[in-house]
């Protein structure tokens, strides 16, 4: 029975004129989506791994010099472009590219792409997450607006019923027959998609197939819920008209006006602290240390006292050891742990706020499925903290190699020019590597999201088996 | 109609919240470094015949002392204009203000405000949003059943019975419904200068420009509904057609045109330009002082006294060595970065929401050239500052009172 | 005179039902109305096997209402719908499996062709037709065969009655509902259907029949029954009155009708 509903969906829907214009430009788009933004990708990949290596080599050949004089030339850090946000480019155009790593300084990760573009960036880029999360409900609500008040008005609905199918039945027949075709779809161009993934990003990335496949589930579901709240309104709307009008407004509400809104509120629930505010509080707590009755010449003093004794020795001088290196280091340390405290709070914020948008998918499908997909392609917030954090932990370490070679080999009396090391230094520090997070990491932290999809799927089952035999059939 | 007027209305009042929050981080800024300077202005003032005052004394009048030892910092900021609370633009992308010392300028560029990218991705819920992507909406709302409802209501026989054509019926129907949306967009523009705070009787001609622009895009909506209507098509059709073009000039052109322009057309590497700098800044550091020395005096001849060995000469001179050649490197990578945008520019015809976003940005200063126009005005400051500066240090001197209150009245 | 025949009825029936067990088509006491409107009022019919009871009456007279409830399109508010002595209300798929519909105006699925929604339709009913027994079903309505495989979205009216008639015989249901199915045919369409119906009664089909033809009720009809306002008021076999009779009889209901209007 279902198979013959499906089938006669299939073959109607086909068949009409609308939505075989609809869907090829549908997947049209989609297909432009991917080709083009996947060699987007992988250029954008290709140029930041040179750029990453050609930075490193400059880092290795930068010829012999002080450990110290090494740590301020410095490194840098790109964000590895991940091989799915081709197909979600997500936070990629806001986000930072790179980041200038040095001694005794957290630098920002800089140039976003939207900095140096002009109004148009705003507009968004048209890629295969946008055409899945907002273009391709579209197609469902105008394959479903009139899929119940049609028949009804035409009195084939009557037919129907009068055949001995009940209206639970005649209901899964159309949510299967419509989500089977926007299948269709979607399955194809997916699979090509996933055909076309570029190997050579993908290799950095040993998860990539779970998270594509998640990526794929994750829509699909979507889509059902989708198909679902579509047939269920318009089984029980008055008329195409008010289907339509009625479908297209919560479209335009949970695709175009609620996003915006709720991360406009979450700016306003959790206020953003500034920049200024954020170095200012970063300075002053290294001064005065972090609880502000510790300065900065008191822990100087306790921890010369600390390494006078150690060593045995009465004055500096007497160290066999480096005394700037050490306290070096632990100028370093102390800088790291209030940076560490500071951007933890900054981080948290934002979080906070993010959370708002995840929470909201609970009313707003469309933004679940939104933070699920750019998480999942790796081009979230979460992402770029992660990258934030793994390039601060490559330059604490290296730091700390110079630190510690100046400690233990720079030996006092010795002119700061006149210590010199080289290559072999140099090349002890591996290349900066960054491993996106596992999927694991990425499902737990969009729990909300998964959460909130599930509970949609589940709540619409719900109502319409409890509604589908309510269904009007005149 | 109601939902639009309630949009506009919340638009209003979050531009007016964003722009009222970067006016306070402003004067916020502002108010702590002038703190920072007036007390150094009362060092100045000291009487250093007391020992102790010396030493504040020296620092204060010392060129040294106060634009680098003491991190004192000059705050530019990019003041937002009247309107920019209706159109926020690209402000939320760039820092509104700069704190500058008289180090190098083109390391100290390199710093952004803090922002949540997902609210950047997003964007704003302002005014100009509600013009360019709901305003349609509600033209397409008001017209789409135009001809149709009359057909399908049954009317339309009757109308065509009377002696007046039904061309002209229509007309005025569509007249009338024309007065509601340039009604409406009037009020919520007038309401949006009184709540910033914008005094219409100094700004009207701003108000004039806001209004044709406005009114401008809602034309060009209507004629695309009236050419729509024209077709005498059932209701639903016409509105499947104008929300088809609604979605294809507000979302699939712009995004399209994004995608092809961003995929083709990477953006320069801007991060060479930091290690460049690095390279630079280690040969002045290498190199006798006479390196730096010598090609600062070729730009700077008024400064050229011979000197080439002064350690503070030197140092201060590496600086503007450095800005020196940033400012090449820079215009290298603006003319990549202008190249791709004139690109984007050269597509935007097809997405006239594009063209009357960027319009209002414009009208707004809150556009990507005024961000341009912005960072020449903190390199005209900087050059400034550092004028007074060099004039003292290159002298030998120590700054005079007159000096200290020149650089104050610039806060 | 005609209320006696009425009351014969009544009790020729209920001696039918009592030797058959019950009738295949039953309404007792059935009242249905919408808002403050009163469709239908206490309205009592039955139609047994083989019988073709055509309804006649003015438009809102209830002939709808009643093949409806039948159908269980709508529910009843008072009284009961029976068919094959099932109640429609708490036993709908039951029920449904004995009746076959054609209702007023048959719009088929205009992007399938005829083969394709006497298919689908016939597969809901549970009888799945293979291709060639559909097309030779088809055929045997009339449907000219090139017909068949055109999109249902070029057929006339008659075209797609004939597809509805198809569809009501693959169900091969005791209980035959029909809704004007002659309204709008031209007179060859609509006499091919009164051979049709003929057909369905000699195998001892029961047919409920909403009509405006009065001629057309005289010659197919066994039973004929008068509604106005929500109330049967007439019930007689047609083999008892002449065709102008029964137009005499029409005619004067119909009056009496806009006289208790007027007079309301």
């Amino acid at each position: 029975m279902l198979k013959l509903l499906i089938k006669k969906e299939f073959l109607t829907a086909l068949r009409d004129i609308r939505l075989q214009v609809s869907g090829t430009v549908l997947l049209i788009l989609m297909l432009t989506a991917v080709l083009v933004g996947r060699q987007g990708q992988k250029q954008i990949h290709e140029e930041r791994e040179k750029a990453q290596s050609a930075m490193y080599d400059k880092w290795v050949n930068q010829g012999a010099k002080h450990p110290h004089s090494a740590a301020h030339y410095g490194q840098f850090a790109f964000k590895p472009k991940p091989v799915l946000s081709f197909l979600d480019i997500g936070l990629d155009n806001y986000t930072g590219i790179s980041v200038f790593l040095e001694a005794h300084k957290q630098n920002e990760i800089l140039f976003s792409a939207a900095q140096d573009s002009n109004g148009m960036t705003r507009f968004g880029e048209m890629t295969a997450a946008l055409i899945l999360q907002v273009l391709l409900p579209l197609l469902i609500i105008f394959l479903t607006f009139n899929i119940f008040s049609k028949e009804r008005e035409e009195g084939t609905l009557r037919l129907i019923h009068a055949q001995g199918l009940s209206m639970r039945q005649l209901f899964m027949g159309k949510v299967w027959g419509t989500y089977l075709m926007v299948l269709l779809i979607f399955l194809p161009v997916i699979l090509m998609a996933y055909l076309m993934l570029d190997q050579q990003s993908a290799s950095m990335d040993p998860t990539v197939n779970t998270k594509f496949m998640l990526l794929a589930a994750g829509y699909s579901l979507y889509f059902l819920v989708f198909v679902l709240l579509c047939v269920l309104i318009s089984a029980f709307a008055r008329n195409s008209g008010i289907s339509l009008i009625g479908l297209l407004g919560l479209w335009i509400i949970s695709c175009i006006i609620l996003p915006k809104a709720t991360s406009n509120l979450a700016d306003k629930v959790y206020p953003t602290p500034t920049q200024f505010e954020f170095t200012r509080t970063i300075k002053e707590k290294v001064r005065n240390g972090i609880d502000g009755h510790n300065p900065s010449d008191s822990r100087l003093a306790s921890l010369r006292e600390k390494v006078l004794k150690e060593y045995g020795v009465e004055t500096i001088e007497e160290l066999p050891v480096n005394w700037s290196g050490i306290a070096m280091q632990a100028g370093e340390e102390y800088t790291d742990q209030v940076y560490d405290h500071e951007f933890t709070k900054v981080e948290n914020i934002f979080k906070e706020q993010n959370k708002i948008s995840e929470w909201a998918g609970f009313i707003n499908p469309y933004l679940a499925v939104r933070n699920l997909s750019m998480s999942l392609a790796g081009t979230d917030f979460y992402h770029h903290v992660a990258f934030a954090r793994a390039a601060e932990n490559y330059r604490r370490q290296f730091v700390k190699v110079m630190n510690k070679d100046m400690e233990l080999n720079h030996k006092p009396g010795v002119a700061y020019g006149d210590y010199k090391v080289g290559e072999e230094m140099w090349t002890s520090i591996p290349a900066f590597k960054y491993d996106l997070p596992d999927p694991i990491s990425i499902l737990s932290n969009q729990w909300r999201s998964i959460a909130a999809l599930s509970l949609w799927l589940i709540g619409l089952f719900f109502l319409s088996s409890a509604y589908a035999a309510k269904i009007p059939k005149l | 109609m109601l939902v639009t007027l309630g949009a506009g209305i919340y638009g209003i009042y979050f531009g007016k919240f964003e722009i009222d929050k970067q006016n306070e981080r402003i004067a916020f800024v502002k108010d702590y470094e002038r703190e920072k300077f007036d007390s150094l202005l009362v060092w100045a003032r000291l009487d250093t015949t007391i020992t102790e005052n010396k030493e504040k004394y020296e620092q204060a009048v010392s060129p040294q002392g106060v634009g680098y030892t003491l991190h004192f910092a000059y705050c530019i900021a990019n003041q937002p204009a009247p309107t920019a609370g209706l159109c926020l633009g690209q402000r939320d992308l760039y820092p509104s203000y700069y704190r500058i010392t008289m180090t190098d300028l083109s390391r100290q560029m390199n710093t952004g405000e803090l922002a949540n990218p997902m609210k950047l991705l997003t964007g704003n819920f302002d005014l100009s949003y509600v013009f360019v992507f709901l305003f349609p909406l509600l033209i397409i709302a008001l017209f789409y059943n135009l001809y149709a409802g009359e057909k399908e209501g049954g009317t339309l026989s009757l109308l065509q019975s009377q002696s007046v054509p039904l061309r002209s019926i229509l007309l005025s129907k569509a007249l009338m419904r024309m007065l509601v949306v340039f009604g409406l967009a009037f009020l919520l523009l007038v309401l949006g200068f009184v709540l910033q705070g914008i005094t219409l009787g100094d700004n009207s001609g701003l108000l004039f420009q806001w209004l044709v622009v406005v009114f401008g895009y809602c034309l060009v909506w209507m004629i695309l509904m009236g050419a729509i209507v024209a077709l005498r098509r059932s209701s639903a059709l016409s509105a499947m057609l104008g929300f088809g073009l609604w979605l294809i000039f507000t979302l699939i052109t712009p995004t399209l045109i994004n995608l092809f322009v961003l995929a083709n057309e990477p953006l320069p590497n801007r991060t060479t330009m930091i290690h460049e700098l690095r390279e630079e800044s280690g040969k002045n550091w290498d190199n006798p002082k006479s390196y730096v020395l010598n090609q600062f005096y070729q730009e700077k001849p008024e400064f050229n006294d011979g000197d080439s060995i002064d350690f503070y000469k030197w140092y201060y001179a590496s600086f503007a060595v450095l800005d020196l050649k940033a400012k090449d490197m820079k215009a290298g990578f603006e003319q990549q970065v202008n190249k791709r945008n004139t690109l984007l520019e050269k597509w935007m015809w097809l997405a006239p929401a594009a063209i009357v976003h960027n319009g209002l940005s414009k009208l707004s200063n809150t556009d990507s050239d005024s961000q341009k126009d912005f960072m020449r005005e903190v390199e005209k400051n900087h050059t400034e500052l550092k004028n007074i500066y060099y004039t003292r240090i290159f002298a030998k001197e120590q700054f005079s009172i007159q000096d200290l209150e020149n650089i104050e009245r610039r806060l | 005179m005609l209320h006696v025949i009425h009351a014969y009825d009544t009790i020729a029936y209920a001696v039918l039902k009592l030797k058959i067990g019950f009738l295949m088509l039953e309404a007792i006491n059935l009242s249905k109305s919408y808002h403050d409107h009163e469709a239908l009022t206490d309205l009592n019919l039955s139609v047994a096997p083989g019988e073709v009871f055509c309804l006649l009456g003015a438009n809102g007279a209830g002939k709808t209402t009643t093949i409806n409830l039948f159908m269980g399109f709508i529910s009843p508010d008072g009284g009961q719908v029976k068919v094959n002595d099932l109640d429609v209300v708490s036993n709908p798929a039951e029920t449904k499996k004995h009746l076959a519909y054609i209702p007023e105006n048959l719009n088929l699925y205009g992007n399938l062709t005829g083969l394709e929604n006497l298919q689908f339709f016939s597969g809901l009913g549970g009888e799945k037709a293979d291709k060639s027994s559909a097309e030779a079903l088809l055929s045997s309505v009339g449907l000219q065969s090139d017909a068949i495989h055109k999109r249902v979205s070029q057929y006339s009216k008659g075209m797609r009655q004939k597809v509805g008639v198809a569809i009501a015989k693959a169900k091969k249901a005791g209980n035959l509902l029909l809704d004007e199915p002659t309204s709008g045919l031209d007179p060859q369409a609509s006499n091919e259907f009164a051979q049709l119906l003929q057909e369905m009664r000699q195998n001892e089909v029961s047919i409920l029949m909403a009509t405006h033809d009065l001629f057309r009720a005289k010659e197919s009809g066994t039973n004929i029954g008068i509604m106005k306002a929500g109330k049967l008021i007439h019930s007689l076999k047609s083999d008892e009155i002449s065709l102008t009779e029964l137009e005499q009889l029409y005619l004067e209901t119909m009056k009496t009708e806009s006289y208790a209007e007027a007079t309301h």
